[in-house]
């Protein structure tokens, strides 16, 4: 959880998970069907605490769900860039439902 | 931005599947002695052939294709190769904007728990139909009676990651090729197809392969030019490509 008293640490400690996600690129997440996901996601927590609160038009309605939202949101973030740098057709999201 | 082709089969493609696809395409060694697994090349090949062909459209939802470009590098990066050479026939989910993004996002999770059978407390409606119908029968009966046992298990109170691959691809609305046995056991995709048919108004459902081939591959007009082949892979992609 974030130290409300020592907001430097809280930025640092931000940073440093961020930094770690984009090295992980969220590769258990990926990987295994089977893993437990739980490090990993106690590992966004302070990400999602922040954008939990910044974010309050998402109507998140616990920190679980910010967990989780973010995490798979920077999934979908990554999604487009991958599937340009392959050459892949789009499709509107619209267009398919 | 390209259009889907109207007359062209729409699919999610498995990691798996995708990943077998590839290695048959540039491995030509790829091959099992067991019969029954000859017969799932046989029908292997015969997708191939259908995406070869241009009469196949695939969708990659955004897990299936972190998971391919994830495992791609243990398989020499055969599986990335074979998505950048038919790259047409793959599609990625474009989404116009931010809102539209986060709709998706949670409805895919809302939908994981679903198969999952975790209530959430997410009370707030979507935009969509089908969410709220569901939500509204969710929240009068805490649960679905309907579903035997959850269709997905639960890790630590959080939806399996299979569960996230179906609720991606009966948001498309369209049928996941599989060849993962958790999709497939017990009937499950029978189940799947009659609670997403019941609840949501929509038609997916894992996919066999033995299933597509009954009820797809079989009724294709390119089916008799390949069966006369008899299954051998060189003349199949030769024809294919021609």
């Amino acid at each position: 959880m974030i130290d409300r008293k020592n907001g430097e640490k809280t930025l640092n400690k931000t940073k440093k998970l961020t930094d770690f996600l984009m090295q992980k690129k969220y590769g258990s997440f990926c990987y295994s069907k089977k893993k437990n996901l739980t490090s990993e996601v106690n590992d966004i927590s302070v990400v999602a605490v922040k954008e939990f609160r910044r974010n309050r038009s998402l109507k998140l309605s616990s920190l679980s769900d910010a967990k989780r939202f973010f995490l798979y949101k920077k999934l979908i973030d990554d999604y487009g860039k991958i599937g340009n740098n392959l050459g892949l057709s789009k499709i509107n999201y619209k267009e398919i439902v | 931005m390209k259009y889907l082709k109207k007359n062209n089969l729409k699919i999610v493609l498995d990691t798996n599947l995708i990943i077998y696809l590839s290695q048959i395409y540039y491995e030509e060694g790829f091959c099992y002695k067991n019969s029954r697994k000859n017969l799932k090349i046989h029908y292997l090949n015969e997708v191939l052939g259908m995406i070869i062909k241009g009469k196949i459209d695939i969708i990659l939802t955004p897990t299936i294709l972190f998971e391919i470009e994830k495992l791609s590098e243990k398989f020499n990066g055969v599986p990335t190769k074979f998505l950048k050479e038919f790259g047409q026939r793959f599609y990625t989910i474009n989404f116009e904007s931010e809102e539209e993004k986060n709709t998706y996002i949670k409805n895919v999770k809302k939908l994981a728990c679903i198969y999952c059978n975790i209530k959430t407390n997410d009370k707030e409606e979507c935009n969509s139909e089908i969410f709220n119908r569901y939500i509204r029968h969710f929240e009068k009966s805490n649960s679905l009676k309907e579903m035997e046992e959850p269709f997905f298990k639960i890790y630590n109170k959080e939806p399996a990651f299979d569960a996230y691959i179906m609720a991606e691809a009966s948001l498309c609305n369209l049928n996941l090729l599989t060849l993962d046995k958790h999709f497939l056991r017990n009937n499950l995709p029978q189940k799947i197809q009659k609670f997403n048919q019941e609840y949501f108004k929509i038609k997916s459902k894992p996919w066999s392969l033995e299933d597509f081939y009954i009820q797809i591959l079989k009724k294709s007009p390119t089916h008799s030019k390949i069966q006369n082949k008899k299954g051998n892979l060189v003349s199949i992609l030769q024809e294919a490509v021609m």
